[in-house]
């Protein structure tokens, strides 16, 4: 046997990955921790299905996105969101220097909550998990046209708010 | 001036580089000679640079997920088995919190009452009787390497082939405890939890965890008895690299 990446050592390389998906998803750390590990069980139930020739990342996110759908479907969790950026110690409280890095996170993820959901969802994909456009489209399961329409709109709006020209 | 042909959607895919190579070099020209044109590209530009700046930002602050280090592990040893061992692991990360894993927990507890053989409580591994839970003093060769050896590292033992900590926790006593692997001269292989009490490591739980030869690893049946001694010993989820890291320095204070 050729000896490739096990697919157990490549869902661990994205873990940290999935979380951050997963947070953007349901805003909370107990039920992002939940996802991700319902994703990994059936990733590994559904091993068989995944092309080892392709990236491990958009086909896991998939499974964690309708795993999100099935969880709210199912009478869930929304509603009672906590600020995703929570986990983030506010600005300059640990005496750490406040950053422009920091500033500007701050600042996009403020926009990013007040984005519809469906160019939030393109958004962090494509920036924050630098996703292709047609990953995206195979994680969301739309053409790749309503990827770049949404993306377009998505960033277009961050540039307005954020004073970018 | 936005014909279908120069799009927000066209002019952003350029920027992003998605475009074929064809039509990039027909929007470069075009906004080479259209400072309008290249100014709606540079808005893409911009909101891609200062993304990539958030991103980065947000993923150097982010905290270590405690339930990961445990998820690693499983996965790190878990051989081609279709995922049983990370769902027994995903049980163990959660039992309080998530209902999704008390049936089974409760499953595996019955699991242990009913297996008459092939794991024991609070004897040096190997000693072979059954008898009353007791606490043991472990190899000193042992006790080093729990009291230094990372997580998934693997060390060698005088006397035994070699040993590897799994995973690093607290009991709801909070006492810091480790499980972890030891794999015999016979080719045997052990799994067990020792706590540290007043800079002692003690041995709390061992289990034969089956032969280690030809790679195959613990399988997922037997892990169910851990599961059950984890979960009613009120086990924390696993550490974070960097939280045993801590308790391991504080251990030699």
């Amino acid at each position: 046997m050729p000896p490739i990446d096990r697919f157990e050592d490549r869902l661990i390389a994205i873990l940290p990955n999935l979380h951050r998906f997963a947070l953007s998803l349901c805003r909370k750390h107990d039920i992002a921790e939940d996802l991700v590990q319902v994703s990994v069980i059936r990733a590994l139930e559904a091993r068989n299905r995944f092309d080892p020739e392709t990236r491990i990342e958009p086909w896991v996110f998939r499974i964690l996105r309708n795993a999100w759908i099935d969880m709210t479907r199912r009478g869930a969790t929304r509603g009672t969101e906590i600020e995703i950026g929570s986990d983030i110690d506010p600005a300059g409280a640990d005496g750490e220097k406040v950053t422009e890095a920091r500033l500007m996170l701050n600042a996009v993820e403020r926009v990013l909550e007040e984005m519809p959901e469906e160019q939030r969802e393109v958004l962090i994909l494509f920036c924050y998990e630098e996703m292709s456009y047609a990953e995206i489209a195979e994680i969301l399961d739309v053409p790749r046209g309503t990827v770049m329409s949404r993306l377009a709109r998505a960033r277009l709006g961050l540039a307005k708010k954020l004073g970018i020209k | 001036m936005t014909t279908e042909e120069y799009s927000d959607e066209i002019l952003m895919a350029y920027s992003d580089g998605e475009l074929a190579p064809d039509e990039a070099a027909r929007i470069a020209a075009k906004a080479e000679s259209d400072p309008d044109i290249a100014a709606r590209i540079s808005v893409f530009r911009r909101t891609g640079e200062v993304l990539s700046m958030a991103a980065a930002e947000r993923n150097r602050m982010a905290p270590p997920v405690e339930s990961h280090a445990r998820i690693r592990a499983q996965l790190a040893r878990s051989s081609g088995n279709g995922g049983q061992v990370v769902d027994l692991q995903a049980r163990r990360n959660r039992p309080r919190r998530s209902a999704i894993w008390s049936g089974a927990i409760a499953a595996s507890i019955a699991l242990a009452i009913g297996i008459g053989g092939g794991y024991w409580l609070g004897q040096q591994p190997g000693s072979g009787s059954t008898g009353p839970v007791q606490v043991t003093q472990l190899d000193p060769a042992i006790a080093e390497k729990l009291s230094s050896l990372p997580s998934g590292e693997t060390a060698s033992i005088p006397g035994e082939v070699s040993m590897t900590p799994v995973a690093s926790f607290e009991l709801a006593s909070g006492e810091f405890c480790r499980e972890y692997e030891l794999i015999g001269t016979s080719g045997s292989r052990t799994v067990s939890v020792a706590c540290n009490e007043a800079g002692n490591w003690k041995l709390r739980f061992a289990m034969d965890a089956g032969a280690a030869s030809g790679g195959e690893y613990v399988p997922a049946s037997s892990l169910e008895i851990l599961d059950a001694y984890l979960s009613s010993s009120g086990a924390s989820a696993p550490m974070s690299e960097e939280s045993e890291r801590a308790a391991l320095s504080s251990l030699g204070e």
